[in-house]
């Protein structure tokens, strides 16, 4: 039977949200933190405590800059980020597909009375 | 700790519903600026043909009318994309600001080429300056599009679409016809592709969310 381990950081609903949204947006993007607030849909401290969780995971970096003397955070997935991300989705499907063929044999089996 | 079947499955699905909900966000609404421009340049150009069609010689009305759909449609499409793109740096910015900037340089083409045609035609009615300047207009705007839609299988058949009615309007004999050909050509590639680019704005979706569950 195939198996697939949670990967802990990813497998937080917020995280998953927030990474799948990074991914979305373009390779040399980034976005600033009320932006991406507005499209997760999540409140100020639920985003800064799971970026800060991807930040130390080395997923997504955090840039402060000024404009018109207003700090403004932008945030941005990382390489090693987008390379989880998408080995992840990868693997996710690639386990679907391969238990969703077992469980369907299995069924065939059973309906078979063998 | 393991994935079951239906954890992984939801999963997928999260991130699939994630990846078109941010999609929707952040992309500029191509339909709707097509259909904008298309608005534009019917009401714009069509005021226009009127003018070489019924005027007494020098076009007033249809270039002023032009200029404000114009304006009005450059409005709309700021807007848009101030919307859609808000809170981004990076990549796509640049890729916006160098749109901007290469849109700044046909207008500065154009205007060089149109007055290296008046220069060389010194006996000249002023309503086939107007049709020549309207199809040249037509022609670099499509060439704009072409380069700054490049990969992108829509923009470019928009691109094309109105190199070939600049270029037929340019070769057109009479500006009465000219004018209707650019007209009528400029307002169809874009009121045309504003429901094309729907139908791909759908179909991509559609397969966005397939491709995760």
């Amino acid at each position: 039977m195939a198996e697939l381990e949670v990967n802990e950081i990813l497998h937080a609903p917020a995280r998953l949200n927030i990474m799948a949204a990074l991914n979305a947006i373009g390779d040399e993007d980034k976005v600033s933190y009320t932006r991406l607030r507005e499209i997760v849909d999540l409140t100020p401290g639920n985003l800064t405590s799971h970026l800060r969780k991807l930040e130390s995971s080395g997923y997504v970096a955090q840039t402060k800059r000024f404009v018109k003397r207003v700090p403004v955070t932008e945030i941005r997935m990382t390489r090693k980020g987008r390379r989880e991300f998408e080995a992840y989705v990868e693997a996710l499907r690639t386990f679907v597909r391969q238990v969703g063929g077992s469980v369907a044999a299995a069924d065939e089996t059973k309906r078979s009375g063998t | 700790m393991n994935h079951s079947r239906d954890s992984a499955l939801e999963e997928l699905q999260r991130i699939g519903m994630v990846t078109d909900r941010t999609y929707r966000l952040v992309e500029p609404r191509q339909p709707l600026l097509l259909a904008v421009w298309g608005a534009v340049y019917f009401l714009g150009f069509g005021a226009f043909w009127v003018d070489v069609r019924f005027g007494e010689g020098t076009p007033t009305a249809g270039p002023i009318a032009l200029f404000v759909c114009a304006a009005g449609g450059l409005l709309v499409t700021a807007l848009e994309l101030h919307k859609r793109l808000h809170g981004f740096g990076g990549g796509t910015m640049r890729q916006v600001r160098r749109a901007f900037v290469a849109w700044g340089l046909v207008v500065v083409i154009w205007g060089a080429l149109v007055t290296v045609y008046v220069v060389s035609r010194p006996v000249m009615e002023s309503v086939a300056l107007g049709t020549t300047a309207a199809a040249l207009a037509v022609l670099l705007i499509g060439a704009w599009y072409v380069i700054v839609t490049t990969g992108r299988g829509g923009g470019t058949i928009v691109g094309l679409g109105l190199v070939s009615v600049g270029a037929a309007g340019l070769v057109v004999p009479t500006p009465e016809n000219a004018m209707l050909v650019v007209w009528l050509g400029t307002s169809a590639v874009f009121l045309v592709g504003a429901p094309c680019a729907r139908v791909l704005a759908a179909r991509e979706r559609e397969a966005r969310l397939a491709s995760n569950g």
